[in-house]
């Protein structure tokens, strides 16, 4: 939901699915709670393209905590 | 509400600035108008300053401001050699030629990084790959269809003995090229929908579109016959809302990251 804040529910639930893949070699569905610092990471260069450094990792943070 | 208002704001500016210069004589109208473009262009430096102050250095996106704003910083530039207190001078000619050649370049360069910005963040446009191709193409057909006219006058001019015509032959370059990144950055903004960052690139490709018809009203204004003083009002006009679209994606891009 957050991401989709940005990048629209469309394009939020393609980056998680794409950066799933790239991250872990799987659908996003596979992923568990260990999964997540990961996905971050390889969400990162991504959000950082559109919102740059200092706004992307405030929303990373925030989507970890929520989900932790 | 913001993005409301930053969608009518460059209406706005561009019907004070038509209902100025048609309520002033005939005389005076292209004072007013040549005011207003100065106005519209340093609006649009503004804008793109303070977003690209929005990110840090070494962010993708500011540098794709910067460059959009060293466009209209070298235009205004060039603009101060022009006005009535500098001597119209032969050695001036290259120094203008320079300026605008290096201001459609950052404008190009910039305008491209916002262009391929969805698939430089790792992602892909949304549709087959033949699909964006085919828009792509169609984009670059129709950019190069509208700005050929002026640009092989432009050319003829140069050969025709008009150094002053190189100024006009970069721009035109320059409208070509950033004409031609319309497609991505309009497939951005759709594949953006529902989210805020739809705002930027779809307010940068109203921006872009209002360009390719202000490029276009040269050849249908010798089409239709219209007089030099109603087209010089269109022009202005277009220009007015260009360069406010361009002001309304950096002040949302702003907007987005610093809430």
């Amino acid at each position: 939901v957050r991401l989709a804040v940005y990048l629209g529910p469309h394009t939020a639930r393609v980056a998680v699915g794409t950066f799933a893949q790239k991250a872990f070699g799987r659908g996003a569905e596979t992923l568990t709670r260990k999964d997540l610092p990961a996905l971050m990471d390889a969400l990162r260069p991504m959000l950082r393209t559109f919102v740059g450094r200092e706004p992307c990792e405030i929303v990373l943070q925030a989507i970890l905590r929520e989900l932790q | 509400m913001k993005f409301k208002v930053l969608t009518v704001a460059p209406w706005i500016v561009a019907c004070v600035l038509l209902a100025a210069a048609a309520l002033t004589p005939s005389t005076d109208r292209a004072v007013v108008l040549r005011i207003g473009s100065e106005g519209v262009k340093l609006l649009a430096l503004v804008g793109c300053v303070l977003a690209a102050l929005a990110f840090e250095r070494g962010d993708y996106m500011r540098r794709a401001w910067a460059l959009n704003g060293a466009c209209f910083l070298l235009l205004l530039t060039r603009d101060v050699t022009l006005l009535p207190v500098i001597p119209p001078s032969t050695t001036l000619v290259p120094i203008q030629g320079a300026l605008v050649t290096v201001a459609n370049a950052a404008s190009v360069y910039g305008t491209w990084l916002m262009a391929r910005a969805f698939s430089a963040s790792g992602l892909e446009l949304p549709g087959s790959a033949t699909h964006r191709r085919t828009v792509t193409l169609v984009a670059v057909i129709i950019a190069i269809a509208i700005t050929s006219g002026p640009f092989v006058l432009d050319v003829r001019a140069l050969f025709g003995g008009d150094a002053g015509a190189i100024v006009a032959i970069a721009s035109d370059l320059g409208d070509v090229l950033s004409l031609s990144f319309i497609a991505p950055v309009l497939l951005t903004a759709m594949a953006m929908r529902g989210g805020l960052l739809r705002w930027t690139w779809g307010f940068f490709a109203a921006g872009l579109f209002a360009w390719l018809v202000y490029d276009a009203t040269a050849p249908l204004a010798s089409v239709f016959s219209v007089d030099q003083g109603t087209l010089d009002m269109i022009r202005e006009g277009l220009r007015a809302l260009a360069c406010g679209y361009i002001f309304s994606a950096a002040l949302a891009h702003r907007a987005i990251v610093k809430d």
